[in-house]
């Protein structure tokens, strides 16, 4: 077998695009990552994005009849975004201690999400729904084909894969990840940083709102009255040059 | 040209069109009744994926907007109660945070959802109801021939009784001014514990406890709502940065034309028309959360925040 240093030479992840511009009409993206690793193996491509305290509300059945929010629940780190593209099926690149190890697939994300002091029990309970939630808006996805592979001569072969960036992104350091799999074994091969930043009018506006927030707030009222009225006095006038 | 827009502060991209077509419908149902509208606004920006914290405080400072524009056109054609809605108004600021001071209490019983849940259902199915009986009445001829005896005659000793009595002539009507201060007081105290600018109860107390005319109550109802919405916005955007302006933009665009196209189809509605229309939204927002309340969610946890 080749040594783990000797992979990690040969493999390469190439990312189109280093930066991830959200100007005013950003409606997601695709970053297209390639690169070559030595044959036989098996991929998994993670992008992670930046990790936060995540406070949901948690709904419960009361009275046996009414579903009701019944307070909150706690997740201590949760990836603003997690995408997983694999070349095989999951369970089929390596044993589940392994992919939690690595930290690719859900599971991985379950004990950093849940490890609290003090634990927050109902955490382990809803990950999840958690889970669920983040995968209805498209902020956490696993595609089991989503590398292709292609083999190519001198024992290399070139892999590919798109990583869909959902409509709803926030601006962070994101980080790309390869990893290779064998004979039931798993390493990092290789890593990348993916920047997503608010550019124009975009950033302008979130500066603004963060920095000088009583005056944006004073600013956005002024604004909304003054569009009002003018509306109005249009109206106005139309319906006084109609009769 | 892109329909897509990426909201700065939500961190979210929507549809162009979609939103202004929210804006335009809310709008109109603004300037028709006189209601803020956050009721039915919030709830459809948070299926859009945005947050709620973020839906709520935008919903807000477009509400500004819509209801400026349609406070001009009421003012223009004499159908708001200046004087009435300044009382209210005043009410209605210390209602607000009688409600936030209760809310509290009852987060710390841990009884305060379940409490929040059943004001709402109550509250939109009383005064759905009673609006939508009355009103029919109305139309069948039978107005005041019941119910104007009873209950009516000890409301209005009780009314009559009340020191400060003064007179709202753009509303023909002679009150105490405890009356409006102290209406306002609980209507503002509902609407902080339901977390909704009020305007679809401040609406059904200004015209049967406040006996006010139907065309000053909607024109009075959105002076009133532009102050409280206003405040609300300049709150938020100065502790919880939860504003976006952008989103609110796009809503107001289309809310100040649906506005005042929702005030032109209210000058030419007679008021039981009015009521009835008003009654069935009610109705069908307090079926749609009572609905909520009985259906299995599909996903058991939720973003915090909102109305």
């Amino acid at each position: 077998m080749m040594p783990a240093a000797l992979v990690r030479a040969e493999s390469s992840l190439r990312l189109a695009s280093q930066t991830v511009p959200l100007g005013m009409f950003f409606h997601g993206s695709t970053v297209h990552a390639d690169g070559t690793v030595p044959a036989g193996y098996q991929l998994a491509v993670v992008c992670k994005g930046p990790p936060g305290e995540l406070k949901l509300k948690r709904k419960e059945r009361v009275l046996g009849l009414l579903w009701l929010t019944r307070g909150e629940v706690t997740f201590a780190r949760v990836p603003s975004l997690y995408i997983v593209d694999t070349s095989a099926q999951m369970e089929q690149l390596a044993p589940q201690s392994t992919l939690d190890r690595l930290g690719v697939g859900y599971s991985s994300l379950e004990v950093d999400a849940t490890d609290e002091t003090p634990r927050d029990r109902r955490a382990g309970e809803l990950f999840a729904e958690l889970v669920r939630l983040k995968e209805s808006e498209k902020l956490f996805a696993v595609d089991q084909h989503g590398v292709r592979l292609q083999e190519r001569t001198a024992g290399l072969v070139d892999w590919s894969a798109d990583i869909r960036l959902p409509a709803k992104l926030l601006p962070g350091a994101y980080e790309v990840k390869l990893y290779g799999f064998r004979a039931g074994d798993g390493e990092l091969l290789d890593s990348r940083r993916l920047n997503v930043r608010q550019v124009g009018a975009v950033a302008a506006i979130q500066v603004f709102a963060r920095k000088w927030g009583l005056l944006y707030g004073i600013g956005a009222v002024a604004i909304a009255v003054a569009v009002g009225l003018l509306t109005g006095m249009a109206f106005g006038r139309g319906a006084k040059g109609g009769h | 040209m892109s329909l897509w827009i990426y909201l700065p502060v939500a961190g979210n991209s929507v549809s162009l069109l979609l939103l202004l077509g929210l804006g335009g419908l809310v709008g109109f149902l603004s300037g028709l009744f006189g209601v803020g509208g956050g009721f039915l606004m919030t709830p459809l920006l948070i299926m859009m994926g945005i947050q709620p914290t973020v839906a709520a405080a935008s919903d807000a400072n477009q509400i500004v907007a819509a209801s400026a524009s349609g406070t001009y056109a009421h003012a223009r054609a004499g159908s708001v109660d200046f004087k009435m809605g300044f009382l209210l108004l005043l009410g209605g600021l210390a209602g607000g945070s009688v409600g936030v001071l209760l809310i509290r209490v009852l987060r710390g019983l841990g009884q305060a959802d379940l409490f929040i849940s059943a004001t709402y259902v109550i509250m939109l199915g009383a005064i759905g109801s009673y609006m939508l009986v009355d009103s029919l009445k109305e139309i069948r001829g039978k107005a005041h021939v019941q119910g104007a005896d009873a209950r009516p005659s000890v409301w209005a000793r009780l009314v009559n009784g009340l020191p400060w009595q003064t007179g709202f002539p753009r509303s023909k009507v002679d009150h105490s001014v405890l009356m409006p201060l102290g209406l306002g007081v609980l209507v503002g105290t509902l609407s902080a514990i339901m977390g909704v600018g009020g305007g679809f109860i401040m609406v059904p107390v200004m015209i049967y406890l406040l006996r006010m005319p139907m065309h000053v109550v909607v024109g009075t109802s959105l002076f009133q709502i532009l102050f409280t919405c206003a405040n609300v916005t300049v709150l938020q955007a100065a502790v919880n940065h939860t504003v976006d302006f952008v989103l609110a933009l796009v809503l107001l665009f289309g809310s100040v034309i649906g506005a005042q196209l929702g005030t032109k189809v209210n000058k030419r509605l007679k008021a039981e028309q009015l009521k009835i229309l008003m009654a069935i939204i009610v109705l069908v927002v307090m079926a749609k959360m009572l609905m909520g309340f009985l259906i299995a969610p599909d996903i058991l946890v939720s973003y915090a925040g909102g109305h």
